[in-house]
């Protein structure tokens, strides 16, 4: 699992820093930084809530194309 | 959404972190006593079994402890409910105390003395307990913390 680098893209985009992310999706921030570094693979729960704070869709985040997330 | 308890105290990675070395634990804890419930059957005594038993659980705990909070695994995302957790603790403990002052004098017509072993062993005892989980907590708050962000 690689970095996830179109959810770190989409963070910088609102203008929101990785604790305030996990604050709003009510996670600690190791949890954000560990999906973004492609530690952890997370639930589509918090999926969901990371898309509904990020104004995105699942597939804008989460989809795995081959350009962005190896 | 929240349906479990656990869930408002720990979030999902916590979970699933402990969740994964407690059953590491569990089977070393498993493996432990039964070598060690099985070494006097071939001759092989070496301390008391209760004394080896305190020293596995013990062990398994301190593995336990040590391991969830270098996972950062350790206190809520939720400082407020970390919080309310450490403020029961504290509460019950205290509670406690003047429950054990209260049984000995009032039931058992002691007389309390301060600086009697009984108190001050069990004294000595919450002090290690609350140094433990504050240097728990301070650590794994730290881990939590630390990390890239950008």
């Amino acid at each position: 699992m690689g970095k996830n680098l179109r959810l770190k893209t989409a963070r910088a985009a609102k203008d929101m820093s990785q604790k305030e992310l996990a604050e709003a999706v009510n996670v600690t921030r190791q949890t954000i930084n560990a999906i973004e570094n492609g530690d952890y693979n997370p639930s589509i729960r918090l999926c969901i809530g990371i898309c509904k704070t990020l104004n995105k869709t699942l597939d804008e985040i989460f989809w795995e194309y081959d350009d962005n997330v190896r | 959404m929240l349906d479990k308890k656990s869930d408002k105290y720990f979030d999902e990675r916590q979970i699933q972190i402990r969740n994964q070395i407690g059953n590491q634990c569990f089977f070393i804890l498993l493996i432990s006593m039964v070598i060690v419930l099985q070494l006097p059957n071939y001759g092989i005594t070496w301390t008391t079994t209760s004394a080896i038993m305190t020293i596995i659980l013990l062990l398994c705990s301190g593995y336990f402890i040590a391991r969830v909070v270098w996972a950062g695994a350790y206190n809520s995302s939720n400082a407020k409910a970390s919080k309310s957790v450490y403020l029961t603790f504290s509460l019950l403990a205290v509670f406690m105390g003047i429950l054990a002052a209260g049984i000995k004098t009032i039931l058992f017509k002691e007389s309390l003395n301060i600086y009697d072993g009984g108190i001050l062993r069990l004294l000595v005892f919450l002090f290690i307990f609350f140094a433990i989980i504050t240097v728990s907590i301070k650590v794994s708050t730290h881990k939590n913390n630390q990390g890239e962000d950008q």
